[in-house]
């Protein structure tokens, strides 16, 4: 199924999808929000927010290297994320300051992702 | 720019008239003299500080248990080096509660047995991962 790249946000425009994140042993507490595509990140990321929203715990915590190069601590979440039909659980997530979910190589890496830059629409299929 | 109103005290004790509508659009600064004491915000403005406040010493509270937590396993590493090398380990309290080669195995066992609860669960390993998220946003 081919999706297109989201251009009201974001230009030029960006592969995005929506995904449900919530607890990863409580299918109730869940949130479906739109996720980037990320593959220059190692790991995901979820909004800030969602930490309070969703009552969620550390359950540790890792060193992030950001843009500014600079290492910082942060604590780390297990969630599950469901994307194009696969629920995957426990997934790592951090949170950080941002509206929307960050989908990083951690993720993508369970899937094929196509990405036509030239017609701005992407697939995401699990092989 | 925050409205000011002078408090003057003829009669007791102050008078100060607050239109509701122009607090919803900026603070009102109340000063005595020349030194600003009391700003008067809208409710709902009130809400939302008392709201981040109330997130801040939260997420202040939940650093603080994190933080033992890393000290404990840190304190832990070397003898974990040891019995337990490239295997996940779990911390709670500063105790180690169970260990797994599966991360996946090790956390749904976890929360399965404890209940979803803050936990501390960390790869053993001689040098620490660091995770990459190069991408900035720029604002639009």
């Amino acid at each position: 199924m081919s999706h297109v790249y989201n251009s009201e946000e974001f230009d030029p425009p960006a592969p995005c999808l929506e995904v449900v994140v919530g607890h990863p042993t409580d299918a109730v507490r869940t949130r479906r929000m739109v996720a980037q595509f990320d593959t220059g990140a190692d790991i995901s990321a979820i909004p800030e927010s969602l930490v309070t929203e969703l009552d969620l715990v550390f359950a540790g915590d890792l060193l992030v290297l950001g843009y500014d190069s600079v290492p910082a601590r942060v604590p780390m979440y297990y969630l599950g994320v469901e994307l194009a039909d696969v629920r995957l659980s426990p997934v790592k997530f951090i949170a950080a300051d941002r509206s929307n979910v960050l989908i990083g190589r951690d993720v993508l890496q369970h899937f094929v992702l196509t990405l036509d830059g030239k017609a701005a629409t992407f697939e995401l299929k699990d092989p | 720019m925050p409205h000011t109103v002078q408090l003057k005290e003829p009669r007791a004790p102050y008078n100060v008239t607050i239109d509701t509508a122009s607090v919803e659009a900026e603070p009102l600064i109340l000063k005595h003299g020349e030194e600003p004491v009391l700003a008067v915000v809208s409710y709902r403005e009130y809400r939302e500080f008392a709201d981040w406040r109330e997130r801040r010493q939260a997420k202040s509270a939940r650093g603080e248990v994190l933080e033992r937590e890393r000290r404990a396993f840190q304190q832990m590493l070397p003898k974990l080096l040891v019995t337990h090398r490239d295997q996940f380990v779990a911390l709670k309290d500063g105790q180690l509660i169970d260990s797994d080669s599966d991360e996946s195995k090790l956390v749904m066992r976890l929360y399965q047995g404890l209940g979803y609860v803050p936990l501390y669960i960390a790869p053993v390993r001689e040098t620490e991962r660091v995770y990459r998220i190069p991408g900035p946003r720029v604002a639009r």
